[in-house]
């Protein structure tokens, strides 16, 4: 587990807390120190509390020894305030560490902590204050400058950012390129951002935030395509400096939830293989937690293990039965392992529990496969919503709906997959067709028909494509032209070769040849 | 010297801060209730907004608040949205309002979240659309003081959690149509539980859920609309949306959308010129996320020129952890992420409703934010409060255009009290030349907050009405003797959930001359007003002089 992923616990729970009453504050020792804030422990994972309890007694263990030094007294504090950091506890993680530098002002690594969270909690100066002390005492780290730097860009030091980032670029390579880089694109100088960020990019592909400023410099430069790219990548992945302190925070969250809090964060983050490692921990910690092994059992699926996967999705299963989550994942995972039957199960019970978009895609997907065809229609209909995103999916309903009189609904359910992916050729084509020969001609619409099919013929000419012209020309009541592309499309199933085509063609063309040639 | 010591004297008899929480005084005494069942519920914390809004034309603001009861599928409760009357006597400028919900024949009836308020027949009218966890509802003003539920006969409903909505002519045929901001696929029955990182239980971060798609309907100009949402493209993608503002981020002269969504990437939806299609280029206009990236989570919005440079400058409310955003506009439909440069970055603050405004009528817009917390704040559950979730809001002063300062500690008293706060609609409640405040807090009061510094200063108010209504979209340009026009711009939406007085008021500070203004009506013809006293609201309508509310 990274630094990285100890930010996106921040980001995940800003704000963490227990709720339970307040059982009082670490009084201070020495008059000069202050109280710790803490946690009460009742409402909090037992694991967790058993931890803080066991944390609290070391430090109550050192403070009321008789004689006990600065140094010692300074230590108790830090770890005290390096449990309660982890968890994000703040208030109590930020007066354990006051503390430890009133002690012990020159601990290099209290100053570099305390720097990090004021850093994180959005106080900047003292963020600055903090790190430049640890920087005096620690002159040959890196990591403090690289913070430092961070900061600077914060508060729009931008001077300072670049002769912090300029002095890293051999430690830090792309956190020294993306900081130069940021640092010109806020001020104006594009080409100059352009260069570091692609130098940044070039080590890093998958740092997205590098990508979104990268994108902003070449809008900047009015090369919009190349900017519509880099603004676009969403990948997962960072580029911070590699923060041992920092990430040794990490290692001391316990407890299934805190685990979850992370694996889920990081799922949605795209970042698969730390989203696995933190529901292993979850597991680990509550093998009867249904979330935990749900979670588990995603994080596999998405990186391709099956197997464990699916063992994981039953365990949960076997704890909580009704885990929609669980069936739905289960029946997807089956139904590409094409185990139809078994997929077809599992998400027959997630779409009954949760009629949702998120369970109907799968199901009405795999109906289709399946001709259950009233089945099917029934699951679009009692579907909350639903995606239109599988081609397949959205042609076979639209037929369905269309078999079934049902034309407004398979228009509309076209109409909608077209305009979310105009570039399709079938989706056009059939809309196109939709438009142009509905039952229902209430629904036509020629002329937007007409404009579908044109688009499809130039995109990739063929004899259906002709036919589609030749339909759409009918509907408007441009006989002569929709008679002279049903010939042109027989002439062409004939040149390629297509028997099938080209006599189903001509057995259409009477149609088009008189005046009345609408469908 | 001199001018210190006249100072002084002036600042005796009045009063010392901005702002004087009047509610108790001005009979407003709605209280909102979440339904919470302790079981801490995604919708218990979303809700809810409210309106300012003249419904029964006798030029003063009358109040909608919005309540939203029991989340469907837990225990029966009737939520209680009301409609207050402003009772505004001319003469002490006194503001009194009367409960008038039951003659009004509005009856909510779901759990309800914000409100849209337009004139939707063009009678001259305002009506009202209340959105909801469930079905909304569209209530047509009859001008006699009631309303009528119209929402099965227009066709409006829309049966998701909806959120935020909005009025405007997007194909300027002259006629509001309605856009719906919709939020995520919620049932009790889903049973998502959410923990802290200490094991406590909290409420949920809403990627728990799926996003659903927002709604555009078309109004068809005979009383029912035909919801044209797949047809413009909006379905093309999906957010967990929370705030919508419609305005013509381009400048091309056709209205766009803007729309913050919870987690998810903003949207902008370009009108692509009244065609009935729009696309989302929010991306590329720099307004989509953060200047590093990462979509926030996103709730209210507001748009203005806070910079006197003619274009219109972009906030948005986010999530605590995250800071609000506030995008300068670089002209030609661009925007830059510049909220350190301008002083607005704070963490720890979840910001809901925002608002530009002049609140002392020095020329220069400033701003307003609502706050509340979405998850529990450790500090208030260990003082064991039942509803850790609140905060103070914020009030941050416009330093010429180039900076805002957070001028909060000095705003008065109703700011140092902590407040789940959700809507907030501005508004001149007494119209007495300076905008006033009603904050819609979430499991508590809404607040009216009387402004008493801004009129000390000169001012000009302007009402632009376009076929009777309000000229929604219509710019307004004060036109200055020295310096580039003040730039205003007719709204009726934006912030979170609430709808906003659409008069427009320009601060003039010390300048007691008479104005000009130029207004850009919808179709792109432009007008000038001359000889305007100050200190007075003007109706401005096309064609014909300008005359005093």
């Amino acid at each position: 587990m990274t630094r990285a992923l100890v930010f996106l616990v921040v980001l995940a729970i800003g704000g963490a807390t227990s709720h339970a009453q307040d059982v009082g504050a670490i009084a201070p020792v020495r008059p000069e120190l202050l109280a710790v804030p803490m946690p009460s422990f009742d409402e909090l994972e037992s694991i967790v509390a058993n931890q803080f309890r066991e944390q609290r007694t070391a430090f109550e263990r050192v403070a009321t020894q008789v004689k006990v030094s600065d140094k010692d007294l300074a230590a108790a504090y830090y770890a005290l305030g390096r449990i309660c950091h982890a968890y994000e506890f703040f208030d109590a993680a930020e007066a354990s560490y006051v503390n430890a530098l009133r002690l012990t002002p020159q601990d290099g690594a209290a100053l570099h902590l305390l720097g990090y969270l004021y850093q994180q909690t959005g106080r900047y100066d003292e963020a600055l204050e903090r790190y430049s002390a640890a920087r005096r005492a620690k002159p040959n780290d890196p990591v403090v400058r690289a913070h430092l730097g961070e900061v600077y860009l914060h508060v729009n030091r931008l001077a300072d950012a670049r002769d912090i980032f300029q002095d890293l670029v051999d430690v830090f390579p792309v956190v020294a390129r993306a900081g130069l880089g940021e640092v010109a694109l806020r001020n104006g100088r594009f080409s100059e951002a352009v260069e570091h960020l692609e130098a940044a990019v070039a080590r890093a592909p998958n740092a997205a935030s590098v990508h979104y400023s990268l994108g902003m410099a070449y809008r900047g430069l009015g090369r919009l395509e190349q900017a519509r790219s880099h603004l676009a990548h969403r990948a997962a992945g960072s580029y911070h400096p590699a923060d041992p302190l920092v990430d040794s925070l990490t290692t001391l969250v316990r407890g299934e939830r805190a685990h979850v809090v992370l694996g889920r964060r990081a799922y949605e983050a795209g970042e698969f293989e730390d989203a696995r490692a933190a529901f292993s921990k979850a597991v680990e910690a509550a093998p009867s937690s249904a979330e935990a092994r749900v979670g588990l059992g995603m994080a596999l699926a998405q990186i391709g293990n099956a197997a464990p996967a699916i063992e994981q999705l039953q365990a949960a299963l076997r704890i909580d039965p009704d885990n929609t989550t669980a069936h739905t994942t289960l029946g997807v995972i089956f139904l590409r392992l094409g185990r139809e039957a078994e997929a077809l199960e599992h998400l027959r019970v997630s779409f009954r529990r949760e009629p949702a978009e998120e369970t109907a895609g799968p199901l009405i997907r795999l109906l289709l496969k399946l001709s259950r065809s009233d089945e099917a229609l029934d699951a679009f209909s009692r579907a909350r919503s639903f995606s239109v995103d599988d081609e397949g999916t959205v042609l076979g309903l639209s037929i369905l709906l269309a078999d079934r009189g049902r034309f407004r609904d398979a228009i509309e359910l076209v109409d909608s997959a077209h305009r979310q992916f105009p570039e399709r050729v079938r989706t056009a084509t059939t809309l196109a067709r939709l438009l142009a020969a509905t039952p229902d001609r209430t629904l036509r619409d020629g002329q937007r028909a007409l404009t579908l099919a044109t688009r499809v013929y130039e995109a990739q000419r063929s004899p259906v494509h002709g036919e589609s012209m030749a339909i759409a020309l009918a509907e408007l009541g441009r006989c002569q032209e929709a008679a002279a592309w049903m010939q042109r499309a027989t002439a062409e199933a004939d040149r390629e070769g297509d028997i099938t085509t080209a006599a189903r063609l001509r057995a259409e063309a009477p149609r088009y040849a008189g005046s009345t040639c609408r469908p | 010297m001199l001018a210190m010591c006249c100072r002084l004297v002036v600042m005796q008899g009045q009063p010392s801060s901005p702002f004087s929480d009047v509610t108790a005084e001005s009979g407003i005494d709605f209280h909102h209730h979440n339904g919470a069942t302790g079981n801490l519920l995604l919708p218990e914390v979303i809700g809810a907004g409210g309106a300012l809004f003249d419904y029964d034309n006798d030029g003063d603001l009358d109040l909608f608040a919005v309540d939203s009861g029991a989340i469907p599928g837990t225990t029966p409760f009737v939520s209680r949205s009301r409609l207050y009357r402003n009772d505004l006597d001319p003469a002490t400028r006194r503001i009194r309002f009367t409960d008038v919900t039951e003659r009004s024949g509005i009856v909510t009836t779901g759990y309800g979240m914000g409100a849209a308020a337009g004139d939707i027949d063009n009678d001259g009218w305002i009506d009202l659309y209340v959105t909801s966890l469930g079905s909304n509802q569209l209530f047509r003003n009859r001008g006699d003081g009631t309303f009528v539920d119209m929402t099965a006969a227009s066709k409006t409903d829309d049966p998701r959690w909806s959120t935020s909505a909005t009025f405007f002519d997007y194909d300027r045929d002259g006629r509001l149509d309605l856009f719906v901001v919709n939020y995520v696929d919620f049932a009790v029955a889903m049973k998502r539980e959410c923990f802290s990182s200490g094991g406590a239980r909290d409420y949920c971060n809403p990627v728990v859920y799926t996003p659903t798609p927002d709604r555009l309907f078309h109004n068809n100009g005979d009383g029912t609309f035909t919801d044209v949402s797949a047809k413009a493209g909006i379905t093309r993608a999906t957010g967990r949306g929370l705030g919508v503002l419609a305005a013509d981020f381009n400048e091309d002269g056709w209205t766009d959308l803007y729309v913050a969504n919870d987690g998810d990437g903003n949207q902008l939806w370009i009108n692509e010129r009244g065609s009935g299609v729009f696309r989302d280029d929010a991306l590329l206009a720099g307004v989509a996320v953060n200047r590093t990236g990462q979509a926030q989570g996103s709730m209210g919005i507001d748009l203005a020129d806070i910079d006197r440079d003619g274009d219109e400058d972009l906030f948005v409310t986010n999530l605590d952890n995250e800071s609000n955003t506030f995008y300068v506009n670089t002209g030609k439909g661009l925007f830059e992420d510049r909220t350190s440069e301008f002083g607005l970055f704070r963490l720890g603050f979840t910001g809901f409703g925002a608002r530009f405004f002049d609140y002392d009528n020095d020329g220069w817009l400033d701003l307003m934010v609502v706050n509340g917390a979405v998850r529990h704040l450790p500090a208030q559950v260990r003082k064991g409060d039942p509803y850790p979730l609140k905060q103070r809001n914020h009030v941050l002063r416009n330093e010429s255009g180039r900076r805002f300062v957070d001028v909060t500690a000095a705003a008065g008293p109703a700011f140092d009290r902590l407040d789940v706060a959700r809507g907030l609609s501005v508004g001149d409640l007494d119209n007495d030349g300076d905008s006033d405040v009603v904050i819609f807090n979430n499991s508590g009061p809404a607040r009216v907050l009387r402004n008493d510094v801004g009129n000390r200063q000169h001012w000009l108010g302007v009402r632009v009405l376009d076929r009777g209504g309000d000229a929604v979209q219509a710019t307004v340009a004060l036109v200055r003797r020295t310096g580039v026009p003040l730039m205003r711009r007719v709204q009726i939406d934006g912030s979170y959930c609430a709808v906003s007085d659409p008069r427009l008021l320009f601060g003039l500070a010390a300048d007691a001359a008479t104005q000009s203004v130029r207004v850009r009506w919808a179709d792109g013809r432009v007008e000038e007003f001359r000889d305007l006293a100050p200190d007075r609201y003007w109706i401005l309508e096309a064609g014909k002089a300008p005359r005093v509310q």
